[in-house]
C-alpha cells in the first residue's frame, strides 16, 4: 500500500514472528473460560504460559496479548479494566525463579526460560505416568507450533539431547546464542589461511642466511637486500592477517604527514631494538652501520681473520626470532579464544579477570619457552648460538616483541609503542653515552654501562633494557587484556534490538 | 519555520517505516525549511538509497547506529583524570537508572536518575567529544554490573551475566551515538524552532538534547508506539532473558523521559494513545492526527453513484492468518445458503517471502470443501480452474468464491476492486489501523467489518461492527446489507463523507501545521544575536521590516522540484559513519531549472 500513510499493522509484525495461528485460536477461549468461572485467568495463563515466562515486563505481555487478537473487551470477560492490567495479572503469576541457568536457558540446553533441565518431569526424556501433566505436554506439544512463543530447541520430549549437549560445551556471546567456533576464530582469521603466512618470515630469513654463507661480493650484497625486503614483507603479511593483526580502533589521527610518521614509528623502533640486540654483544663496537655493511660484503677467507662483526650467533637469533613469529601468533591465537570462552564461562568482571590473568602469563610463558627452543635449535644447526646474555636478551626482546603486538592486537596499540619507545631510547642513550666517553674529559658518561657489562658481560645493557620493558608491558598486559571489554566480540548491531 | 525533523531507520532512506509519509509531510508542508537529522539503523537501508530530495529540506544529516565502534579522530585526548570520572559517574548512574525499579515497586527516583545521567553525558560529550573506546566499554561494563547487582535492581537484570553485560554495553555505545555529533551546534539544531521526532525511541533523542541545550520544542508523532514495537520484534530474537530485559528497561525509561519532555505527543488511534498514556504521557499533551490516504485516487469512484453489484461482497487485503479468511468463508457459506446470488471476491496481495501463500492455499481448499459444485467435480474435470482463477462469469462456472491478485486481470487495482462490490468486508482479529477499510469508505462503499484494532474508530456510525470470530455475526450483518440498497448506499455516502473529513492527506497536514503553529505560539521568543548589540540592548533595524511579514519574503521562487529518478537519489555516503553530509536542495533545484 504505497499510500495508505504509516499505518503501524501488528497483523504485519507479527507475521514477522511466526504464524499467530495459535495465538488466535486460543484467544477464542476467554469467553469459555470466564464461563468456567472460578479462576478464568488461569486457563489463559495456562495457554500462554511459554509467553508469560519469557517475558520481561508486563508490558511485554500486552503487546504479545494484543498480536494474538487480545483486545481490552476480551480483557473485559477476564474481569480486567483493560490488556494492560490482564498482562499484570499474568506476570505476577507466571512463577518464576532467580536461578542462573534460567537466565540462559540455552546454554543448559533447556531452551525455555521458566524451566531448567533438572527437576521438572517435563524437560526429562522419560515419559511421565501421571496423568495430571498429559494435557499440559500436549498443550504445549501444540504450542511447539508457534516460535515466538518458545524456542524450538527441545525435542518433542523435551529432552536437551545432543544439541544441548553442544550448547553447554560451547561458548555463548551476549546474545545467549552459542558462538560456533568460526565465530570465535572470525576476528582471528581462519588459521588455515594465517597459519601457513607465519611460517614465512622463517623461511626468508633461513634462505638469506643460506645465501649468505653460500655467495660473495655484491651478490651476497644483493641477496642480503633481497632476503631483508623479502622478511619484511612476510612478517607484515603475518600481522595483517590472523591473531596478530591489529585492532581496528587503533586509528590514527592527525594529517597525512603525522599518520604516516606514526605508522612507521612503532617498526622503526622494532628495527632498533633488534639492531641493539645483534650489535650490543660485540666488544667495543664503534657505531653500527659500517659494521653491518663490512659484515655484508666481508670475505674472511681472503683476509684470514674472520671479520664477523656482528655478536655472537646473531644469525642464529635472527633466524629464531623469525620463526618464532609462528609460535607467536598460535600463542596469541590460543590466548583470545581461551578468553573468550572464559567470557562466556564466567559470571562477573571479576572471575573473569582471575581466570584472564594466568591465561596470559601462561600465554607469555609458553612463548618464552617456545622461542628458547627455537633459539637452541637454531644455534645447534647453524653452529654459533646465542650464549648467556645474548639469549637472555634475545628471549627479552623477542617476549616484548610478542607483548606488544599482542596489546597491539587488543586495540592497546599507544601502550605498546610506549614500551617500545621506552626501551629504544633508553638503549640510545646508553649507545650515545658510550660514543661520548671517547670525548676526553667524559669518560665518566660510560661509567654504568661498563661497569654493568663488567659484571654481568657484554650484552648486558640490552638485556637490562629490553627486559625491563617487557616486564613492564607484561604487567600493563596483566591490567588491560584481563578486562572483559577487550575481549568482546564485535556481532554486527542487532537491528531488532531498535539499534 | 526551520523545523529540525528527527527521523531513525526511515526518511530520507528510501527503504523504512514511515518514509513516505515524512516525504509526504516535507513536500505538503514546504512552507517550512526542513532539517532532516536521520539515524541510519542498517546497512542494506543505507545501500537502497534515499529519496528525491524534497524542495523544503535544506539540510540532510545523516549518522550510521550499525558501524562497529571506533576511536574518532582526536577523540580521547581531552579526557584527562577529571572528564573520566565525571563520564564514569555518569555512566553509572544511566545504568542505576536503566537498572533501577520502576516506581510500581517504589524505586520511584529511577526515571530521574536515567535523565540525570543521560543528561550529564550529553554535556560531557558536547564539550568534549567521544571517550576512547576502552574507557567507554569497560566504564559501561563495569557501570552495568555494579547496577544489577546493586540493591533495589529490577527484577529480571539480577542474572545478567558478563555477557549480557557485554551485549548490552556494546548496544549503548550505539544507541548513545547521536549525544556524540555535532548536530547541537548554533547552525544545526540550535538554529531550529522546532524538533519534530517522526517516530520514538532513538530518533527522540537529539530532541532531547535540542530542548536541554537551546529550548527548542519537542514534536513527537507515534504512529507506531515504539516501546510496543521493541517488544514484538525481540520477543521472537534469540537473546538472553536479562539482556532483553535490560533493553526493555533502556527503552521504557527513554520513552517515559521523552513523553515526558515532549511539548505535544501525537498518535493515530486510540489504541497507540493507550499505549502513550500507559508509558508515561500527559493525556493533556496528546493529539490523535490520523493517518491520511489519498482521497483523488478514489474520487472516480466515489462520485459515481454506482452502487456496484448488488450480490457481491469483496474483501481486500494480505492474505494472513490475522486476517481470519477462514472464519470469512464459513460466514459467507452462511449467506450463500440464505442468498444464493451472493458473490464473495477475495483480491489478496501477490504473496511476498514474509507472507507466504501456504495460507492462501488453505483458505482455497476451505472454499472448494465449503461450496462443492455438483456440475463440475474436479475429480472428473483436472482441468477445470477451480476456487479463485478468472474473475466471475468468464465462462467458467459461477463459483460463488473467487481468489484473485492484485495486479492480475481481472483486479488490476484495488480500487476497482472496491468498486465492483456492493459491500466491502473486513474480517480480521488483528488489526492495527484498517487502510483497506477507509480506501473502502472513500470508494463510498458500505463496510461489514470486526470490532478490532482501530476499526470503530475509522468506521464511527458509518458501518456495521460485529465482533471477531464470529461468522455468524458477520453472516447476519451481510446479508443485512445485500437485502436492503437504500441502506448500503445511505451508509456508503455517510462512510465517504466520513472518510473525506478524517482520513485525507490534506487533514493530516493541515494538522501538523496546526500544531506547529501551536508550539511556535507557545515557544518563548529568542532573541536573535544580531538583533541586540553586545550589552544587550536592541539594535534598531537590524532585521528589516519584511522579516516580520507572514509567509516567505526571502523570493524563494515556486518551481517545480526536479524530476530525480527514485533510483538516482542523492547518492549514501560511504562514509557516514559520524558524518554529517549537508546536502543544499537548492543546488539540485537550481539545475533542474536551469534545464527548464
Amino acid at each position: 500500500m504505497p499510500d495508505s500513510g504509516p499505518h503501524h499493522d501488528p497483523a504485519r509484525e507479527e507475521a514477522a514472528d511466526g504464524p499467530p495461528a495459535e495465538g488466535l485460536r486460543s484467544a477464542a477461549a476467554p469467553v469459555l473460560a470466564a464461563r468456567q468461572g472460578g479462576d478464568p485467568v488461569k486457563a489463559l495463563l495456562h495457554r500462554h504460559r511459554a509467553l508469560c515466562e519469557r517475558a520481561v515486563d508486563p508490558l511485554e505481555i500486552a503487546a504479545a496479548l494484543e498480536a494474538h487478537g487480545v483486545t481490552d473487551r476480551i480483557a473485559a470477560s477476564f474481569r480486567h479494566r483493560d490488556v494492560f492490567s490482564l498482562a499484570e495479572e499474568l506476570y505476577a503469576r507466571t512463577p518464576r525463579s532467580d536461578d542462573e541457568h534460567l537466565a540462559h536457558p540455552r546454554a543448559t540446553g533447556t531452551g525455555h526460560p521458566g524451566r531448567g533441565s533438572d527437576g521438572d518431569p517435563h524437560t526429562s526424556s522419560r515419559p511421565v505416568p501421571g496423568t495430571g501433566t498429559r494435557p499440559l505436554r500436549s498443550d504445549r506439544a501444540r504450542e511447539g507450533a508457534q516460535p515466538a512463543d518458545r524456542p524450538p530447541v527441545r525435542g518433542p520430549h523435551g529432552s536437551a539431547g545432543p544439541r544441548g549437549a553442544a550448547a553447554e560445551r560451547a561458548p555463548e556471546d551476549g546474545t545467549g546464542r552459542p558462538v560456533p567456533a568460526e565465530e570465535i576464530a572470525r576476528r582471528a582469521g581462519r588459521p588455515l589461511v594465517w597459519a601457513p603466512l607465519t611460517l614465512l618470515p622463517g623461511a626468508a630469513v633461513g634462505l638469506t642466511l643460506a645465501g649468505l654463507a653460500a655467495t660473495t661480493g655484491p651478490a651476497r650484497f644483493a641477496v642480503g637486500a633481497a632476503g631483508t625486503v623479502a622478511a619484511a614483507g612476510a612478517l607484515a603479511g603475518c600481522l595483517r592477517h590472523g591473531p596478530l593483526r591489529a585492532a581496528r580502533r587503533t586509528r590514527a589521527a592527525g594529517p597525512a604527514l603525522v599518520r604516516a610518521l606514526s605508522a612507521v614509528r612503532t617498526p622503526l623502533w622494532c628495527i632498533v631494538l633488534l639492531g641493539c640486540l645483534l650489535l650490543d654483544a660485540v666488544p667495543d663496537h664503534d657505531l653500527g652501520l659500517t659494521w653491518s655493511l663490512a659484515a655484508l660484503t666481508a670475505e674472511p677467507d681472503r683476509t684470514g681473520v674472520p671479520l664477523h662483526p656482528l655478536s655472537v650467533g646473531a644469525p642464529a637469533t635472527l633466524l629464531a626470532l623469525a620463526l618464532a613469529v609462528a609460535p607467536a601468533a598460535w600463542c596469541a591465537h590460543l590466548f583470545s579464544v581461551r578468553a573468550r570462552r572464559g567470557l562466556a564461562a564466567s559470571r562477573r568482571l571479576a572471575d573473569f579477570a582471575a581466570g584472564a590473568r594466568p591465561l596470559l602469563l601462561g600465554a607469555v610463558a609458553l612463548f618464552t619457552v617456545l622461542l628458547a627452543a627455537l633459539t637452541a635449535t637454531t644455534g645447534t644447526v647453524l653452529g654459533d648460538g646465542p650464549r648467556g646474555a645474548a639469549l637472555i636478551g634475545c628471549l627479552a626482546l623477542g617476549t616484548l616483541f610478542f607483548l606488544a603486538r599482542l596489546l597491539t592486537a587488543h586495540g592497546f596499540a599507544r601502550t605498546a609503542g610506549s614500551a617500545l619507545f621506552a626501551a629504544c631510547a633508553a638503549w640510545t642513550l646508553a649507545l650515545a653515552a658510550e660514543q661520548a666517553a671517547r670525548v676526553p674529559g667524559l669518560g665518566r658518561l660510560d661509567a654504568p654501562r661498563r661497569a654493568l657489562a663488567d659484571l654481568c658481560g657484554p650484552g648486558a645493557v640490552t638485556v637490562l633494557v629490553c627486559g625491563a620493558a617487557a616486564l613492564a608491558l607484561l604487567v600493563r598486559a596483566c591490567a588491560l587484556l584481563t578486562r572483559a571489554s577487550t575481549h568482546a566480540v564485535d556481532w554486527p548491531a542487532p537491528a531488532h534490538a531498535g539499534g | 519555520m526551520r523545523i529540525g525533523l528527527l527521523t531513525e531507520g526511515g526518511y530520507p532512506y528510501a527503504k523504512g517505516e514511515s518514509a513516505l509519509w515524512c516525504d509526504r509531510l516535507v513536500r505538503g508542508l514546504a512552507q517550512h525549511e526542513y532539517d532532516v537529522y536521520a539515524l541510519g539503523r542498517t546497512p542494506r537501508q543505507e545501500r537502497a538509497g534515499r529519496l528525491p530530495a524534497a524542495p523544503a529540506v535544506r539540510s540532510v544529516r545523516t549518522m550510521a547506529l550499525w558501524t562497529p565502534a571506533e576511536d574518532g579522530p582526536g577523540n580521547g585526548r581531552s579526557y584527562g583524570r577529571r572528564e573520566r570520572r565525571r563520564y564514569v559517574g555518569c555512566l553509572a548512574e544511566l545504568a542505576a537508572g536503566v537498572c533501577g525499579d520502576g516506581p510500581e515497586h517504589g524505586g520511584a527516583d529511577a526515571g530521574n536518575t536515567f535523565a540525570t545521567g543521560l543528561y550529564g553525558l550529553a554535556d560531557l560529550l558536547r564539550a568534549h567529544g567521544a571517550p576512547p573506546a576502552a574507557l567507554r566499554s569497560e566504564a559501561a561494563v563495569r557501570a552495568l554490573e555494579a547496577a544489577c547487582r546493586a540493591p533495589g535492581a529490577r527484577r529480571g537484570v539480577r542474572q545478567a551475566t558478563l555477557r549480557d553485560h557485554l551485549a548490552f554495553s556494546d548496544w549503548l555505545e550505539r544507541a548513545l551515538r547521536p549525544l556524540v555529533p555535532d548536530w547541537y551546534g548554533p547552525d544545526a539544531l540550535g538554529a531550529a524552532d522546532l524538533c519534530h521526532a517522526v517516530s520514538g525511541g532513538l530518533a527522540a533523542l537529539p530532541g532531547l538534547l535540542a530542548k536541554r541545550f537551546f529550548g527548542v520544542p519537542l514534536l513527537l508523532t507515534e504512529y507506531g508506539v515504539h516501546i510496543r514495537s521493541h517488544y514484538l520484534t525481540t520477543a521472537g530474537a534469540p537473546l538472553s532473558a536479562p539482556l532483553r530485559a535490560l533493553l526493555a528497561a533502556f527503552h521504557g525509561r527513554l520513552a517515559t523521559e521523552v513523553y515526558r519532555q515532549a511539548a505535544v505527543i501525537t498518535h493515530g488511534n486510540a489504541h497507540a494513545r493507550r499505549w502513550q498514556q500507559r508509558c508515561g504521557a500527559d493525556p493533556v499533551r496528546l493529539r490523535t492526527i490520523h493517518p491520511g490516504l489519498d482521497a483523488h485516487r478514489f474520487a472516480a469512484v466515489g462520485e459515481a453513484g454506482d452502487t456496484g453489484d448488488p450480490y457481491t461482497l469483496v474483501w481486500v487485503g494480505r492474505a494472513e492468518p490475522a486476517k481470519d479468511l477462514v472464519g470469512l468463508l464459513h460466514a459467507f457459506a452462511a449467506v450463500h445458503r440464505e442468498e444464493p446470488r451472493a458473490r464473495l471476491r477475495i483480491v489478496h496481495a501477490p504473496p511476498s517471502p514474509r507472507e507466504p501463500a501456504d495460507y492462501l492455499a488453505h483458505c482455497r481448499t476451505t472454499a472448494t470443501r465449503l461450496f462443492p459444485t455438483r456440475l463440475f467435480p474436479t475429480r472428473l474435470f483436472p482441468t477445470w480452474p477451480g476456487p479463485g482463477t478468472g474473475p466471475m462469469g468468464q465462462g467458467a462456472p459461477a463459483f460463488p468464491v473467487t481468489f484473485e491478485e492484485v495486479g492480475g486481470p481481472s483486479a488490476p487495482d484495488r480500487t476497482g476492486a472496491y468498486a465492483d462490490g456492493a459491500v466491502t468486508v473486513l474480517s480480521s482479529v488483528v488489526e492495527g489501523f484498517p487502510a483497506g477499510l477507509v480506501e473502502a469508505m472513500l470508494c463510498g462503499r458500505a463496510t461489514v467489518s470486526t470490532d478490532v484494532g482501530a476499526v470503530v474508530e475509522v468506521v464511527g456510525g458509518t458501518g456495521l461492527v460485529v465482533p471477531p470470530r464470529n461468522p455468524q455475526a458477520l453472516a447476519a450483518a451481510c446479508l443485512a446489507l445485500l437485502r436492503d440498497p437504500a441502506r448500503r448506499a445511505r451508509l456508503g455516502a455517510a462512510a465517504r463523507a466520513r472518510a473525506l473529513e478524517l482520513f485525507t492527506v490534506e487533514q493530516n497536514l493541515s494538522a501538523f501545521h496546526g500544531l506547529y503553529l501551536e508550539l511556535m505560539s507557545r515557544a518563548p521568543v529568542r532573541r536573535d544575536r544580531d538583533g541586540t548589540a553586545a550589552d544587550g540592548t536592541p539594535l534598531p533595524f537590524a532585521h528589516p521590516a519584511e522579516a516580520y511579514l507572514p509567509g516567505r519574503w526571502t523570493g524563494r521562487l515556486d518551481r517545480a522540484p526536479a524530476p530525480v529518478p527514485a533510483g538516482l537519489g542523492p547518492p549514501v555516503g560511504a562514509g557516514a559513519t559520524s558524518g554529517t553530509r549537508p546536502h543544499r536542495d537548492t543546488d539540485s533545484g537550481g539545475i533542474g531549472s536551469g534545464d527548464a
